[in-house]
């Protein structure tokens, strides 16, 4: 797998992959052109449903086009699927027509977590199956057409939006902490923080936090205020006790406010995970009155849902002790800005016409 | 409710005297809500005659307008006394006069604008208290601002975190199933 994660970097490639997933909302798949010269960066172009161009689609009615999944192999994204699971050879096999070397990634349990076709000749996934905790796949990611060399790459197009530049190192982490920021450093199910960016936004600035425990990945984005009353073309899920909305069919482009701040989780990842990481994040209140030993205890209940499971069932549960996950560096609730010290006369009196106007502005 | 109408005020003001004075008399030693009403009034011209004397003890103008205008609240007519005097001066005569008696020297004020400063500074006033009260409670949150998820850009964001840079989409997308060799 390191060659893998070395070819991804160092070959020149161009192709097609078809990328499925089964998910809450049924089987959506998407094709995705890819380009790559050696470096870190792999151009992609997804097709769509509104994209007007039909010859990318497929042409099962059955299969609507999904979050684009694009299959590379990261040094990072290695690390940590080496830390979290058991690599094994698995064999010989065959991807449209090239031989391709087998590697199984299983669970401590010995369950198969993933299964990775690698280009015999050179190194590069032509296949990648990813399954949840009751072993059923959940993604299938399939090269179905590569090219390799820099002769083969054509017409290459430009890339089209840029990474935020904003590293968010520890100490930063550490000071919006003590500004009542709640960044965990890990999630349930294994996942670990292993990227931190920021980026000015009109609240004030958005944080991106990225976990992963070497297959899942998922990235939350926090910032200051509050999910508007109206969302359109949002959803509330399955969540009983708590407000939190979904933007797709799947349930893997989630958002909910929690204490100030408006979380919003995009994930690669089944469901069963999604509902951990979901779990393990501040939510608002208690309304229904569960003690945090209680929601621990469902949070476990709810992990390994799987493919048929109820999507987000959170009832009653709220701002939990991480499953298994260890809180960050700082304790966040600790970090929390203090209340005690009263503030002053015109502090108060600003305060107080801020609110004022919160509730009378019908605009807001 | 009087039932002596007019011939209450004419007693109070020593207008009666005679057969006229004696049934009126008659009629409130029998009637108490016309003695009531009879002691009502002695004490409305009393205090309205004490009003009249500092005004005859050259006492400013103002105070003399302030008592005329009080009488006009009142509602009575023909002077402090009952027998003229002062002539009432409304708050609509006085701003139509231009002239209300204000101290010589001082700028000139309308009361409209008494008025509409008053209602400012209560408002003022009110609106402080409730900042100053609203401002200091613990348990309300600082309001935040309202935060729709750009979702789509988040999108973009989490497929660069494993190295994905979206292209910029070409006019002919076609899907080639065609294996080929390195």
């Amino acid at each position: 797998m390191s060659q893998a994660a070395a070819a991804c970097q160092a070959v020149a490639f161009r192709g097609v992959q078809i990328a499925d997933w089964w998910g809450l909302g049924g089987e959506s798949a998407s094709v995705i052109r890819i380009w790559h010269r050696p470096g870190p960066t792999i151009l992609a172009e997804t097709s769509s449903a509104s994209d007007g161009s039909p010859s990318g689609r497929l042409a099962d009615p059955g299969v609507t086009p999904g979050q684009d999944e694009m299959m590379t192999v990261s040094s990072p994204l290695l690390a940590l699927m080496s830390e979290n699971y058991q690599l094994t050879y698995g064999g010989r096999g065959t991807v449209t027509g090239r031989k391709a070397q087998v590697i199984d990634v299983r669970r401590p349990g010995g369950g198969l977590a993933a299964r990775f076709w690698l280009d015999a000749a050179t190194k590069l996934p032509l296949r990648r199956e990813l399954f949840d905790s009751h072993g059923a796949m959940f993604s299938k990611d399939t090269f179905v057409g590569l090219r390799v060399g820099a002769g083969q790459l054509g017409a290459m197009p430009s890339a089209d939006g840029q990474p935020w530049s904003g590293q968010l190192g520890a100490a930063g982490r550490a000071a919006l902490r003590a500004k009542g920021w709640r960044l965990p450093a890990a999630l349930a199910d294994g996942l670990t923080m292993f990227k931190a960016t920021e980026s000015p936004a009109k609240s004030g600035k958005v944080v991106e936090l990225s976990y992963s425990d070497g297959l899942s990945v998922i990235s939350v984005f926090v910032q200051h205020g509050q999910l508007p009353e109206r969302l359109p073309g949002w959803r509330r899920v399955a969540a009983p006790g708590r407000e939190v909305y979904a933007s797709d069919p799947d349930d893997r482009s989630l958002a909910w406010s929690a204490d100030g701040f408006v979380y919003t989780m995009i994930a690669d990842a089944p469901t069963g995970v999604v509902d951990g990481a979901v779990l393990d994040l501040p939510h608002d209140t208690t309304p229904l009155g569960i003690a945090p030993g209680d929601a621990a205890r469902n949070v476990r209940a709810l992990n390994g849902a799987g493919l048929n499971g109820a999507g987000l069932n959170v009832a009653g549960l709220n701002g939990a002790a991480p499953n298994g996950a260890a809180p960050d560096s700082v304790p966040s609730d600790s970090a929390a800005p203090s209340n005690s010290a009263a503030p002053g006369f015109w502090q108060r009196i600003g305060r107080g016409l801020r609110r004022i106007w919160s509730w009378v502005n019908p605009l807001g | 409710m009087s039932h002596l109408g007019h011939r209450l005020s004419a007693l109070i003001d020593g207008e009666l005297d005679g057969e006229g004075r004696d049934r009126v008399l008659v009629h409130l030693a029998r009637c108490d809500s016309c003695r009531s009403e009879a002691v009502a009034l002695r004490t409305l011209k009393r205090r309205m005659g004490a009003l009249g004397e500092m005004n005859a003890l050259g006492d400013t103008e103002a105070d003399s307008a302030l008592a005329g205008r009080l009488m006009g609240l009142a509602g009575l007519t023909g002077g402090l006394d009952g027998r003229g005097g002062v002539p009432l001066t409304p708050w609509s005569a006085v701003a139509a006069s231009g002239h209300p008696g204000g101290r010589p020297g001082w700028p000139e004020v309308k009361p409209a604008w008494y008025v509409l400063g008053g209602a400012f500074t209560v408002f003022l006033a009110g609106l402080g208290t409730a900042a100053f009260m609203a401002g200091g409670s613990p348990h309300l949150p600082e309001p935040e601002p309202r935060v729709t998820p750009a979702v789509d850009v988040f999108v973009l964001q989490h497929e660069m975190v494993i190295g994905e840079r979206p292209a910029r989409p070409s006019p002919s997308f076609s899907l080639s199933t065609t294996p080929h060799g390195p």
